[in-house]
């Protein structure tokens, strides 16, 4: 690999699978997940000299996939509504995508959703997730309330429907 | 609340974890995929700048016509390059330029719009509800965009020439939703566009106004 890409390698090998693992849980779909995974690695690739220099090349990577579903799912169903990542959730069988908790981490929106991949699955501080989604920290920290208030709330309902 | 159903965010944020190490995920794609899909990555972006400079302007359209086809279906090459969506209609022109067209009244996704800037050769940050510039800002902004040419009230239209972007500089687009947009007492939206060096910039949460590197544009009404 030449010099200028040096380091991608590592990247990709120590990278792959926790980005793959938090754009999966995000989307609820493992082969649109490794598919929107393996674009955005090839991306990064591409713009290295840049994403080596990123804060957080994890979260370049994983926000990079799950915009590129954004773009793949847009543009077919032609939807009115911008604002989710979601695509169909045809693909979660036997791989541990269809437990309560990640769907309902799946049911919140867009940004809630974001922050929680990028603070909880990506271990970002709140400063750097801030600047990853051009937000400010404070907006970065009620998003992250609202989302745990709603992902306890649907546990908690869903727990009440099994026990009865 | 009971103990039951009752989950502390410690516990909450460690389940979250749980579940993401138990996924059955496949086996990592040969880095040699990846790096052939970069690529084709690379060569696109390579071809826009071409295109932008005007050195193989034909051959850099047809490129970029091909480029984009599996998305957009068969377009006659040479011909210039569109990506629709509801909230922003951005076009490739034969010249090398870039027109984007906002909608009026439909929420914008920022992702969607910053990666499409981006699969074009136009390096950019966009954001809503928040505005990244730098200070200063970097200089050759009035060569890189043009417009909006759009009468008041209409769709904005901007002209972006991706080859007059400075190495090291991005596109800054912030989209706000205000209750008195322009001074109008009405409510809308505005976009500013900004050029910021990629390495040094800051974002507020308050809308810019017009100014030296800095574009805005109001638009009545907002998203339905």
């Amino acid at each position: 690999m030449s010099q200028d890409k040096a380091g991608f390698a590592e990247f990709f090998t120590a990278s792959w699978d926790p980005c793959l693992r938090a754009v999966a849980a995000s989307t609820g779909n493992m082969t649109l997940a490794e598919d929107q995974t393996a674009e955005a690695f090839a991306r990064a690739w591409a713009s290295w000299d840049k994403v080596s220099r990123h804060p957080a090349p994890r979260a370049w990577i994983v926000r990079a996939a799950l915009n590129a579903g954004a773009s793949w799912w847009h543009r077919r169903s032609k939807e009115t509504t911008l604002t989710t990542h979601d695509v169909a959730n045809t693909d979660s069988r036997g791989t541990g995508l269809d437990t309560a908790v990640l769907a309902a981490l799946r049911r919140l929106p867009a940004r809630q959703r974001e922050v929680i991949v990028l603070r909880v699955f990506l271990d970002l501080d709140i400063d750097t997730t801030a600047r990853q989604l051009g937000i400010a920290p404070g907006t970065v920290r009620a998003h992250q309330a609202r989302a745990m208030t709603a992902l306890r709330s649907e546990l908690a309902a869903t727990t009440t429907e099994i026990k009865r | 609340m009971n103990d039951n159903d009752y989950r502390s965010d410690c516990a909450l944020t460690q389940e979250l974890r749980d579940c993401l190490y138990d996924l059955a995920t496949p086996e990592r794609p040969p880095l040699g995929a990846i790096t052939t899909m970069g690529r084709t990555h690379q060569r696109r972006r390579l071809a826009g700048i071409a295109g932008g400079l005007g050195a193989t302007g034909v051959a850099a359209g047809a490129a970029l016509a091909l480029g984009l086809t599996g998305l957009l279906g068969a377009a006659p090459a040479q011909s210039a390059s569109t990506i629709r969506t509801t909230a922003f209609t951005l076009t490739m022109n034969a010249n090398g330029t870039a027109t984007l067209k906002l909608n009026i009244n439909v929420l914008l996704e920022p992702g969607t719009l910053q990666t499409d800037l981006q699969h074009d050769g136009i390096p950019a940050l966009v954001t809503t509800g928040s505005f990244c510039s730098s200070d200063p800002s970097p200089a050759g902004f009035n060569q890189v965009t043009g417009g909006p040419k759009s009468p008041p009230g209409s769709p904005p239209v901007f002209t972006i020439n991706r080859a007059a972007m400075p190495a090291g500089t991005e596109l800054s687009f912030g989209f706000f939703q205000l209750a008195n947009v322009g001074g109008t007492g009405n409510p809308g939206e505005e976009t500013a566009i900004s050029l910021i060096d990629a390495n040094s910039y800051t974002c507020a949460s308050i809308p810019p106004a017009n100014g030296y590197g800095v574009m805005v544009a109001h638009i009545p009404g907002g998203p339905k």
